[in-house]
């Protein structure tokens, strides 16, 4: 209990300075005592947020009880997949271009740290404002990105945002090679963990919210 | 003191806004898909035997529904707003090729009024008997932000098919009650009131569907670029000049945006199928509204009776 409060109050700094794009945020974290746990923390905040959202689409699919459960564990591991695999794509870009070795970790860091304004994620479920507040907020984690690119990998500000647009590209174009057979694969997987086939397209699967789809086709 | 009272306040409205679908999809998951997919009930099957039996005429010509659906002020399909309901009863009164219906709640995908037994029901209770003692009581504006959020349910790409669905569901069980007969071509107008308006586009999708001839007649209504416009006969909208609610609609909706060339809205405008009619200075309420039959036009008629001569030449040109 000793260091819960203190936990927080460095968590919500970490926020903030995420939010206000601080160059120093990164640095700054890497000096607290518990650095792992703090951006551990900003990106598991961000994927509660995003799976209440989920939950939506689990619940719009008929699923409940423990395949409810289930359906949240598997979309949450896809998350996590999907943000590793950003950062393995920024770190090799990065380490390429850069001409300088930059360790994984401190990559993964900067990438669990931009997942910062996906905190509002739950919002996505408003009404009809959700769709637009849920691409602000890709945005706005791409600015977020951008920003802590830049200081990990010592770049200026614009081959930072180079690499970012540079690794999106990638991961667009991984995602539409594979996105068939993962697409397959994640239907069978929840279908057999749910019990029923699921109403979301690839693209639904790729775009870093794997199961709020745009549009839900009863 | 006020800054927390407004993030309070804040924090409650985003909190409502986030839960105002929870309710359609609970209805859908939990029973909605298996009524879809059932089909036509054996309890429907009976009102319909008893419609028919009800009405011996071997007319098999297509018959004309007039379907009424509330604004946002509404609490059940039974408990409107005390202004909607001598504008109702000149519907039933003037329409005499119509059937006229004001059965269905709009703003719940199992027709239940909000005072039906649900988990904010007494809330909902005390308001209503709130807004009985004081029509304009403050408090009673809760109901209209509840309702309002449901309109932006109806209009959501995503929740919509299924609170449409649950809507279109009893719109046709109550044209069933009224006689219809299952996949007979008859035609139904819409009219949607205020958020009803929007409503009425959502459900029409589903309507037209089961082979019904759709159209929808808009008072004041803040409609959105709904895909039914692709679907519907025709859609009227009747409007104030001094209406900013119905004017929100185009700003709100990007759809609406003279720059979405391809948007629903634009494409059934670019096709003629949608009609905006200025009824004159209309406010949307309080007063000299569309339900005001105390003030008067220059031309000596009220506010309401010139709704209600401009829907009869609408829908009965030639009487």
């Amino acid at each position: 209990m000793y260091y819960v409060g203190p936990y927080f109050d460095r968590l919500f700094e970490l926020i903030a300075r995420t939010y206000r794009l601080d160059p120093a945020a990164l640095t700054w974290v890497r000096d607290q005592p518990y650095s792992i746990a703090l951006t551990a923390g900003v990106a598991l905040l961000a994927g509660i947020s995003v799976m209440f959202g989920h939950a939506v689409v689990l619940l719009l699919n008929r699923i409940t009880g423990w395949r409810f459960a289930m359906g949240l564990l598997v979309s949450a591991v896809w998350l996590v997949l999907l943000h590793v695999l950003e950062s393995v794509v920024l770190w090799g870009l990065g380490s390429w271009l850069g001409g300088q070795p930059v360790p994984y970790l401190t990559v993964l860091t900067g990438v669990l740290v931009a997942t910062a304004p996906q905190i509002w994620g739950f919002l996505v479920l408003i009404p009809y404002l959700g769709t637009a507040i849920g691409r602000f907020l890709s945005a706005w984690s791409a600015v977020c990105l951008w920003a802590v690119t830049a200081t990990t990998f010592g770049f200026g500000r614009w081959p930072a945002l180079a690499l970012v647009g540079v690794s999106w590209v990638v991961m667009h174009l991984v995602s539409l090679i594979v996105s068939p057979w993962i697409s397959k694969a994640l239907s069978q997987l929840f279908e057999r963990v749910a019990g029923r086939p699921f109403w979301v397209s690839g693209a639904d699967v790729l775009n870093g919210r794997p199961l709020v789809t745009n549009e839900v086709q009863p | 003191m006020i800054g927390d009272l407004f993030i309070l306040l804040l924090a409650l409205l985003v909190a409502a806004l986030v839960l105002a679908p929870l309710e359609s999809l609970r209805w859908w998951a939990t029973q909605g898909a298996e009524q879809i997919e059932a089909g036509t009930e054996p309890s429907e099957l009976r009102e319909l035997a008893d419609a028919a039996e009800a009405d011996p005429s071997e007319d098999s010509a297509p018959r004309k529904y007039l379907v009424y659906l509330s604004g946002i002020g509404a609490i059940g399909a039974s408990d409107v707003p005390q202004e909607e309901v001598p504008f109702v009863q000149d519907l039933h009164d003037r329409l005499e090729r119509f059937t006229v219906l004001d059965d269905v709640f709009p703003y719940a995908v199992d027709n239940r009024g909000l005072t039906a037994e649900r988990f904010l029901g007494r809330l909902w209770r005390w308001l209503d008997r709130v807004r009985m003692k004081n029509p304009n009581a403050a408090l009673a504006v809760l109901i209209n932000l509840r309702n309002v959020a449901q309109l932006f349910v109806c209009a959501d790409r995503r929740y919509g098919p299924t609170y449409n669905l649950g809507t279109a569901r009893e719109i046709h069980k109550s044209l069933v009650r009224h006689g219809h007969r299952p996949g007979s071509p008859d035609e139904v107008v819409l009219f949607g009131w205020s958020g009803g308006g929007q409503i009425a586009l959502g459900a029409a999708w589903y309507l037209q569907a089961l082979g019904l001839r759709v159209s929808v007649l808009s008072l004041g209504g803040m409609l959105s670029d709904d895909i039914a416009l692709a679907r519907i006969e025709h859609l009227w909208h009747l409007y104030g000049t001094k209406d900013p609610l119905q004017a929100s609609g185009k700003v709100m909706f990007a759809g609406r945006w003279p720059i979405a060339k391809a948007s629903p809205w634009n494409v059934a405008l670019s096709e003629g199928k949608i009609t905006m009619v200025e009824l004159g200075p209309y406010r949307h309420n309080v007063k000299q509204h569309y339900f005001d039959y105390d003030s008067t036009l220059p031309d000596g008629r009220s506010y309401a009776g010139n709704v209600i001569d401009t829907v009869e030449s609408i829908l009965e040109p030639s009487s």
